[in-house]
């Protein structure tokens, strides 16, 4: 024991590159970690991948045409004879039809969900951080938009843009905007007002940097389960806008409009339907479970397990 | 030494552990700790920072089963008859607040940004004692009062960020205090204080000691404090019990080169050079098998190293674990 | 010029409303403070709970708006600038937050929290984590950078935030209670590791703290606030031995000991009467509804401030106002009338 103040720093000299490598376990690393470590999520994970591969080697993975017709075979029973999952009502393949529709379903959701995100939180993150007035107009307007009806909102897009599938996504982006933009705005609201980023602003990092580094890791999970949430809600309004016609253009197919055409031979071939619903189902699902499982990963473990 | 027969104690812990998650895997950063607190009595945890104090204090809270980065993973922790770790969630709620209550170390993280103070000193009292709004309302404007908010009758509907760092930590106690509970674990609850406040809050704890025979965990680094109003004392090292017994006999006559470190540590005179134990604790996962302070004891033998270091009770009831005890004679402050 | 921070006449207040729908009153926590920190000096900030200290580190570093005043830090009015123009200037002065628990970002590593503020710095990321890396070691915690905030105890988190404020190699690091959460024998390594770099880099201090040994220890000068004033300021060993103010002298004497010297509990001094509200202070001497020697003129008049030959300057009538009391006389006074209530409540030391 000593009773001289000893200098400063202890100075390590183990090679500081082995020391960054051991011990110092990067943010994304630890998400892995954490995410891997839950089961349900990982399943998740694992169907959605699959979902995703098969919609991307559709044209590899379709044992036919998904838009050859076929009028000696129509309506055919599940087990068929080159058609695993029985043909539609113009004979079409089920199988090579419901990969493809895999395509359109997906990107649509995506879509939807991207527009939102960009319409939704670049706005709200600035109203909510700088405040005053950017966040008055900002609640006004997504107020307004919220006052609407969604479909009227989207087919008003529709009509703004044209007909097509994208054109109908971005109506539904715009639809899904005001939604991120309250959370955004909430979580910024609540984030602003912690004494770290205070600290950060005592530091004299710049505000870009702040938003960036200190606001929005926190708003990630509430926005990832959102996201989840509303792609789910995204596939199933595409399917109603395809039925209505507004949507995805014949003879291409999505899993909402399998399941309209579908639903109209429902007595004659009540197994037509099951295809696109249970693909629905279990994208959704998984979309669904995957994003609780991210947001318990990123989520802050806290000490004080009080509340 | 007191007796120490079921009927007046308080709370009883037994040989707790709790694990924590670190990159390299869990680790117990509480080991085999175990305490005995009678009725009306306070009892004094002191420790190095990081020594595992806070984490014995939520364990015996029960608020470490539901979180992903700490477990127990052994021992008792008896109030009255009842096994707190063995309880359910709901039945546990039941004496959360009510049988026991605690201030947390960190106040602003542990009262609730979107609730005025008097909604949240006023939750438990209408949660466990059925108090209508307006009776809960009163009784926490008395208990404002009663840890020094001035103007208490319209500071109630204040938010937490409106206080000063002090005055959340008493509005922490007054939360806490709202039941009066049976048991008081108060982590660090005067760090923000000044002397003075400092003083009328221990004045506040000593006298519903005196009147309800609560009992006490006060868990601080201020050994000032802790000869000031503890009647035992525990000190951690570590995450283990070093040494126990009564206050003014540790302060006196440390058995363990730790304790007698720490005391040392206290600024006797302003001209003598500051004074530290050099070194400092592992952290959770670096313990060595052999006695943990070891490696910073200036009396450590070749033996320390190697062996593992029993707690002995010794026959008048003081606790120590130190293979060296007997041999050592440890300087006291007095 | 060798002052790192000029405060004059600052005040500060929160807005406040009056129920639900009221007009919003401004609170004023903070009046017409005025103090400096000189280069290579520590400061100490004392003053009684909710009586303003965590304000004025806010506001000096314009993180909160202030009233009126002036606030000049490293030769730089830093009043009206911009925030966008102060930017480059915050590095002069770093704030260690009284909360070590909620002024740590919960999704950076201990390593990332240190590294960020020497990112304006021209240095490779290798070498801002190494030098983080050391920065820690030399608080304490070394092999545990890359945890977070959430798996460090109190101490240790505190302990962080040293660390960080000490990395861009301010002038000035305004502490607020930074040893309050640790240990002693952490405590005096901290202290000694302030007072090295104050040595060798001239760093100076402001330090907010309620603990008098530390203060007695590591402070040139004291300030000592009571309800949103200074009430009394000079050179520590000066303040400590002759007190100008009452309350100065209540702080004094309730230190309590950690043994042996049980003879200092019968002098302690129990503040009774009245709290001071913020905002709304008492007329005359803030003080008076708590002053154990307060006299008609404390309720009606505010006491001057007044520079005292001993060189300490305070605001109190008692030794401006023909009392006969002199400044050790206040120190001898308060003891005898302690110990004669305190045989009058048969109240005995412990
Ligand atoms: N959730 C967690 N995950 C990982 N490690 C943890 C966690 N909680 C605590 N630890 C570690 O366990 C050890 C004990 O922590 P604890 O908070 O009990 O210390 P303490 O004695 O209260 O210290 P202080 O006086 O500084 O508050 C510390 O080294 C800390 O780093
Ligand atoms: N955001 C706020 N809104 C309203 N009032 C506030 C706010 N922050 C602080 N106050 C009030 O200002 C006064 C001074 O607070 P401050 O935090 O400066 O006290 P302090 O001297 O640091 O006390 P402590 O030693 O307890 O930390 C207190 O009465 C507090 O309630
Ligand atoms: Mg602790
Ligand atoms: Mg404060």
């Amino acid at each position: 024991m000593t009773v001289v103040p000893s200098e400063g720093a202890a100075g390590s000299t183990t090679g500081e590159a082995t020391f960054l490598r051991k011990r110092y376990e990067s943010p994304s690393r630890r998400f892995a970690r954490r995410l891997l470590s839950q089961k349900v999520a990982t399943a998740s994970g694992v169907i959605l991948i699959l979902v995703v591969l098969s919609a991307i080697f559709a044209p590899l993975l379709a044992p036919l045409d998904p838009n050859k017709t076929d009028l000696r075979n129509t309506l055919l029973p599940p087990g068929s004879a080159d058609f695993l999952l029985g043909t539609d009502y113009l004979g079409r393949d089920v199988l090579s039809r419901l990969l493809f529709a895999g395509r359109v379903s997906l990107v649509a959701a995506v879509q939807a969900v991207s527009v939102g995100l960009i319409l939704g939180v670049a706005p709200a993150l600035v109203a909510g951080y700088v405040g005053r007035w950017w966040d008055w107009l900002l609640m006004r307007f997504t107020d307004a938009l919220l006052a609407f009806p969604p479909l009227i909102l989207a087919i008003t897009v529709i009509g703004i843009l044209g007909t097509g599938l994208t054109n109908a996504m971005i109506g539904v982006g715009i639809i899904f905007a005001p939604r991120f933009a309250r959370i955004t705005r909430s979580a910024v609201l609540s984030v602003r007002e912690e004494t770290f980023v205070e600290a950060a602003k005592s530091m004299g990092l710049s505000q870009p940097r702040i938003i960036w580094r200190h606001v929005l890791p926190h708003l990630l999970s509430p926005l990832v389960v959102t996201a989840t949430v509303l792609a789910g809600m995204a596939m199933i309004i595409e399917a109603g806008l395809s039925f209505i016609g507004l949507g995805v253009q014949v003879p291409q197919a999505s899993w909402g409009s399998m399941l309209s055409t579908a639903y109209r031979f429902i007595r004659v071939s009540p197994t037509l339907i099951l295809w696109p619903g249970l693909a629905i189902m279990i994208t959704v699902l998984s979309v669904n479970l995957l994003g609780d499982g991210i947001r318990d990963a990123l989520g802050r473990e806290v000490r004080d397990m009080s509340s | 030494m007191t007796v120490q027969d079921s009927a007046t104690t308080a709370l009883r812990v037994k040989e707790l552990c709790v694990d924590v998650a670190t990159p390299e895997g869990w680790a117990t950063v509480v080991e085999d700790v175990s305490l005995a607190v009678d009725v009306g009595e306070i009892h004094g945890l002191v420790g190095e920072s990081g020594s595992g104090k806070s984490l014995t204090a939520m364990a015996i809270m029960g608020l470490i089963t539901h979180s992903q980065s700490a477990r127990v993973t052994g021992g008792e922790v008896l109030l009255g008859d009842v096994d707190l770790l063995k309880l359910s969630n709901r039945d546990l709620r039941r004496h959360q607040g009510k049988d026991l209550a605690m201030v947390f170390q960190e106040p602003m993280t542990s009262l609730n940004p979107a609730f005025t103070v008097a909604d949240q000193i006023g939750e438990s009292i209408r949660y466990h004692l059925g108090a209508s709004r307006k009776e809960a309302r009163e009784r926490s404007i008395e208990l404002l009062e009663e840890v020094g908010i001035a103007d208490a009758r319209r500071r109630c509907n204040d938010y937490p960020h409106q206080f000063s760092g002090g005055m959340r930590q008493r509005v922490m106690l007054a939360v806490a205090l709202a039941c009066e509970p049976r048991l008081l674990i108060a982590d660090e609850p005067t760090t923000a204080l000044d002397v003075t406040v400092q003083a009328q809050m221990l004045e506040l704890i000593r006298s519903l000691v005196e009147r309800h025979g609560m009992a006490v965990i006060f868990i601080t680094h201020d050994l000032g404090v802790i000869a000031e109003i503890c009647d035992r004392t525990t000190v951690f090292y570590a995450g283990q019990v070093i040494e126990s017994g009564l206050v003014g006999e540790v302060i006196k006559g440390p058995r363990h080169p730790y304790t007698e470190g720490l005391l040392r540590s206290v600024p006797a005179d302003d001209d003598l050079p500051l004074w530290w134990i050099d070194g400092s604790p592992p952290l959770p996962g670096q313990v060595s098998s052999g006695c943990r302070f070891s490696p910073r004891c200036e009396y450590s033998k070749n033996e320390c190293d190697t062996h593992a270091v029993p707690l002995r009770l010794s026959a008048d009831g003081r606790a120590i674990r130190c293979a060296l005890a007997d041999d050592l004679s440890l300087n006291g402050r007095d | 010029m060798t002052q790192v921070l000029e405060v004059s006449e600052m005040s500060v207040s929160f807005p406040r409303r009056s129920g639900l729908l009221g007009k919003s009153q401004p609170l004023r926590v903070v009046e017409n403070v005025s103090f400096e920190v000189g280069k290579g000096e520590v400061v100490a900030l004392v003053g009684e709970s909710g009586s303003g200290k965590s304000t004025i580190a806010r506001a000096v570093l314009r993180l909160l708006p202030i009233d009126n005043g002036r606030i000049t830090l490293a030769d730089v009015d830093i009043t009206t600038l911009s925030q966008r123009a102060l930017r480059p200037h915050r590095r002069n002065a770093q704030l260690v937050f009284q909360d070590p628990y909620s002024s740590l970002d919960p999704s950076m590593t201990a390593i990332e929290i240190v590294e960020e503020p020497l990112r304006g710095f021209a240095m490779s990321r290798e070498e801002r984590l190494r030098s983080a890396q050391e920065l820690l070691a030399s608080v304490g915690l070394a092999g545990v950078e890359g945890r977070y905030p959430y798996e460090f105890s109190g101490g240790q988190r505190q302990r962080i935030a040293i660390a960080r404020a000490l990395a861009p190699r301010p002038a000035l690091i305004i502490c607020d209670e930074p040893v309050s959460a640790l240990d002693l024998s952490t405590q005096n390594q901290i202290i000694s590791l302030l007072d090295s770099l104050r040595q060798s880099l001239g760093v100076s201090y402001l330090f907010i703290s309620h603990d008098l040994s530390v203060v007695r220890r590591i402070a040139d000068r004291v300030l000592v606030m009571y309800a949103g004033e200074i009430v009394e300021e000079g050179p520590t060993e000066r303040v400590f031995r002759d007190p100008v103010h009452p309350y100065t002298l209540a702080l004094l004497s309730a230190v309590p000991a950690v043994v042996g010297d049980r003879s200092k509990h019968a002098k302690r001094i129990v503040l009774e009467g009245d709290l001071p509200v913020p905002g709304a202070p008492p007329p005359g001497c803030r003080f008076h509804t708590r002053c154990p020697f307060a006299m008609d003129v404390c309720r009606s008049e505010v006491p001057a401030w007044t520079e005292f030959d001993h060189g300490v300057s305070g605001r109190c009538h008692l030794h401006t106002s023909g009392s006969t009391l002199g400044f050790s006389g206040l120190t001898q006074f308060a003891e005898d009338a302690m110990a004669s209530t305190d045989r009058d409540r048969g109240q005995t030391s412990i």
